[in-house]
C-alpha cells in the first residue's frame, strides 16, 4: 500500500480557506472603518474650512477672493450663499449671481440655512460639504470638496492591500506545502517500512540520509524494534528446533527403553523359570519316591519346597502378565467354539486340590458347591485366559474362607456369561473394595494370607474387560464375599 | 510302534532338563528309550543315525543354535518322519507363542516346568492320535 499524495493537496486547499475567509473579513472592516474615519476628517475638515472662511469674510469683504484661491485647480470649491439660495460669491467666478437650487437638492439648501455651521455627506454627488454662518450677514458659506477622489485612492489602496495579502498568503501557502512535504515525506517512508515490517518482511529497511530530528529518531526506533523483532523471531525458531530434537532424542530414548524392557522382561522369564523349573521336578521327583523311599517328615518338606517354588513361578508369571497389561501389549488368544463347561470342570479339578489341603486344617470341612449350568452353549474366548481368572477367584476364595461353603455358579444371561464364586469368608472391608484390584494390594496383612502376589485380581479383572465383560464384587462384612464376572458370548 | 513302549527323542540343551526327563520317562514310565540330541545342523542326520523311527519327537523351544520351530522344519522336509508327532516344550506360554507353535506345525505343546504327575498320560494320549496343548 501507498500513502496517498493527496492528503498535501487537502492540507493545503483546507488552508488556503481558512486563510481566505478571515482575510477577506478583515480586508472589508478595515476598508469600512478607513472610510468611516476619512469621512469623518474631511467633513471635520470642511466643517473648519467653511468657519475659518466665514469669519474671515465677515471682517474684510475681500477675504473670499483671496483665501478660496487654495481651492484652485482641486476639485473642492468654496461659494457664499445668499438667503434667496443665490451666490453671492464663488471660486468659479462665473457662477456669481446665479441661483444655487440647480446644484443642490432643497433639502441640502435648507440644511445650510438652519444650523451656525456643519458639514454634510453628500453621498449621491460624492460631495463633502462644510458649511458656516457668515456672522452678521445672513449668508452662509460653503465649501465643497469632492469626496470622489478620496473615496477612489482608499478603494484602490484597499484592492492593493488585499492584493499583497493575497499574494503573502499564496507564498505562504506554497511554502507551507514544501514543508509539509518535508515531513510527510519522510513519514511516508516510514509508513511504507511499517507496512512492510507489518506483512512479514522484517529484513525491509529505512533509508534514513534524508531523515532528520524526530523523523530520524522514529525511524532508528523502528529499525532497531524489527531488528530485535527478527532476532527474537530467529532466537525462537532455532530454539524450538532445539526443543523438537530434544524430544526427538527423548522418544528415541522412550522406545529403545521399552524395547529394552520387553527384552528384559522376556529373558527374565526364561533365565529365571529354566531354574526354577529343574528346582520344582526335581522335588517333584523326589517326592515320588524316584530316588529311594521318603519319609512322612521329607514329604512335608518336599511339599513345602514344591509349594514355595510354584508360588515362585506364579510371582513370574504375574509380573510378566501385569507388566503386559500396562504396557497395553495384552492380546488374547481368542479360540473358536470354547466348550466352557469342560473348561470349568478343568479349573475344579484344578481347585479341588487347594479345598482338600484347606480343609485337612479345619475341623468342619467347606462345602464346595457348584451352581453351574449344563450344556452352556459353545463360544469364542480365550481358554487359558478364562481359566485363570477362574482359578484365581476360586483359589482366593478357598485361601480366604475357614468355615462354611464356596458355591461356583456359571450362567448364561441374554448374550452374555454370568460366573460368580461365592465364599463364606470374612468378607472385604469398604474401603478395601476398589483398591485389591490395584497391583500388589491385599485385602489383608495376615501373615497366614500373604501367600499370594497381590496381582490376581487386577490381572483377572483386565483379562475380562479384554474380553468385553465387567468383573466386580459385592461384599459384607462377617458374612463373605461374591466375586462376579461377565463374558459376552460370541458364536 | 508298539504303544505300550513308545520311541522318545528329546532335544534339549539344559543339563537339568536332560536330567529330569530322563528320571521320568525311565524311572517313572519306566520306558528303556529316551534318545537325547542336540541342536544342530546335522539334526536328521542324528536322528537317522538312531537307527529308528521315533514316535515322539520332545523339542525344546528356547535353544541354540537351532530353535524347536528350525528342528521341526528340518524334520518335516524328510517325509521318512511324516508319522512321528513332534511336541513342543516350552516355558513361554503366552498366546502368541502358542499360536505360532500350532502355525508352524506342531501337534502340540507341553508346559514346562513339567507336571510329572500327568506327563506319562499326555504321551499316551499323544501315541493315541490326539492333539495335546497342555499348556495352562
Amino acid at each position: 500500500m501507498q500513502v496517498r499524495s493527496s492528503i498535501i493537496w487537502r492540507m493545503i486547499a483546507w488552508f488556503l480557506l481558512l486563510a481566505l475567509i478571515p482575510l477577506g473579513a478583515v480586508t472589508i472592516f478595515v476598508q469600512r472603518q478607513v472610510n468611516q474615519t476619512v469621512l469623518d476628517v474631511e467633513l471635520q475638515a470642511a466643517v473648519r474650512e467653511a468657519r475659518l472662511h466665514a469669519a474671515e469674510s465677515a471682517y474684510h469683504p475681500d477675504a473670499f477672493n483671496e483665501h478660496t484661491q487654495i481651492y484652485q485647480g482641486t476639485g473642492a470649491s468654496a461659494f457664499i450663499l445668499g438667503t434667496d439660495g443665490t451666490y453671492l460669491a464663488h471660486t468659479n467666478r462665473e457662477m456669481v449671481g446665479s441661483s444655487a437650487k440647480n446644484d443642490f437638492a432643497p433639502d441640502i439648501l435648507q440644511t445650510f440655512f438652519s444650523a451656525e455651521s456643519g458639514s454634510l455627506d453628500n453621498a449621491s454627488a460624492g460631495q463633502i460639504i462644510g458649511y458656516a454662518a457668515i456672522p452678521s450677514q445672513n449668508s452662509v458659506m460653503v465649501v465643497v470638496k469632492d469626496n470622489q477622489s478620496v473615496q477612489n485612492t482608499l478603494d484602490s489602496l484597499s484592492r492593493s492591500i488585499f492584493l499583497q495579502l493575497s499574494v503573502i498568503l499564496l507564498i505562504t501557502s506554497i511554502v507551507s506545502g514544501v514543508a509539509i512535504l518535508a515531513v510527510i515525506n519522510p513519514l511516508r517512508t516510514l509508513a511504507n517500512f511499517a507496512d512492510q515490517v507489518g506483512s512479514g518482511n522484517l529484513d525491509a529497511t529505512i533509508d534514513q540520509t534524508d531523515l532528520e530530528g524526530e523523523i530520524a529518531v522514529l525511524a532508528g526506533s523502528l529499525t532497531s524494534m524489527t531488528a530485535r523483532l527478527r532476532d527474537l523471531i530467529n532466537n525462537l525458531e532455532s530454539k524450538v528446533e532445539e526443543r523438537t530434537r530434544d524430544l526427538e532424542i527423548a522418544a528415541q530414548e522412550l522406545k529403545r527403553t521399552d524395547l529394552m524392557k520387553s527384552q528384559f522382561l522376556a529373558s527374565m522369564s526364561h533365565e529365571l523359570r529354566t531354574p526354577l523349573n529343574a528346582i520344582i521336578n526335581f522335588t517333584q521327583l523326589i517326592s515320588m519316591g524316584v530316588a529311594g523311599p521318603v519319609t512322612d517328615e521329607q514329604m512335608t518338606m518336599l511339599n513345602a519346597s514344591l509349594g514355595s517354588s510354584r508360588h515362585l513361578l506364579q510371582l513370574i508369571n504375574d509380573v510378566l502378565d501385569i507388566s503386559k497389561i500396562q504396557a497395553g501389549k495384552l492380546n488374547l488368544y481368542i479360540e473358536e467354539n470354547v466348550n466352557l463347561n469342560e473348561e470349568i470342570k478343568a479349573v475344579i479339578d484344578m481347585a479341588e486340590p487347594l479345598l482338600q489341603k484347606q480343609n485337612a486344617g479345619l475341623e468342619e470341612p467347606i462345602r464346595f458347591i457348584q451352581d453351574v449350568d449344563k450344556d452352556l452353549p459353545l463360544t469364542a474366548c480365550d481358554r487359558r485366559r478364562f481359566r485363570q481368572v477362574l482359578l484365581n477367584l476360586l483359589s482366593n476364595a478357598v485361601k480366604f474362607t475357614e468355615q462354611g461353603s464356596i458355591t461356583l455358579s456359571a450362567k448364561k444371561k441374554g448374550e452374555e456369561f454370568i460366573f460368580a464364586v461365592m465364599d463364606t469368608g470374612p468378607g472385604i472391608p469398604q474401603e478395601m473394595q476398589a483398591r485389591i484390584f490395584e497391583p500388589f494390594v491385599q485385602a489383608t496383612d495376615d501373615i497366614k494370607h500373604t501367600q499370594g502376589t497381590g496381582l490376581g485380581l487386577p490381572i483377572s479383572r483386565s483379562l475380562v474387560e479384554a474380553h468385553g465383560g465387567e468383573l466386580w464384587l459385592e461384599s459384607n462384612m462377617g458374612e463373605g464375599t461374591t466375586f462376579f464376572f461377565t463374558l459376552p458370548f460370541r458364536q | 510302534m508298539n504303544p505300550q513302549k513308545p520311541i522318545l527323542v528329546y532335544v534339549e540343551d539344559d543339563e537339568n532338563s536332560i536330567f529330569v526327563m530322563k528320571m521320568v520317562v525311565e524311572r517313572v514310565m519306566k520306558l528303556p528309550t529316551l534318545y537325547v540330541l542336540q541342536s544342530r545342523a546335522d539334526f536328521v542326520q542324528q536322528v537317522k543315525e538312531l537307527g529308528v523311527v521315533p514316535d515322539i519327537f520332545l523339542l525344546d523351544i528356547q535353544m541354540k543354535p537351532y530353535d524347536g520351530v528350525e528342528l521341526l522344519s528340518m524334520l518335516r522336509k524328510d517325509p521318512q518322519f511324516k508319522y512321528s508327532k513332534v511336541i513342543a516344550l516350552t516355558a513361554s506360554v503366552t498366546n502368541e507363542e502358542v499360536s505360532h507353535l500350532k502355525s508352524g506345525g506342531f501337534d502340540g505343546a507341553i508346559a514346562k516346568p513339567l507336571n510329572i504327575e500327568v506327563f506319562p498320560d499326555l504321551i499316551a494320549r499323544i501315541i493315541n492320535g490326539e492333539q495335546v496343548w497342555y499348556i495352562a
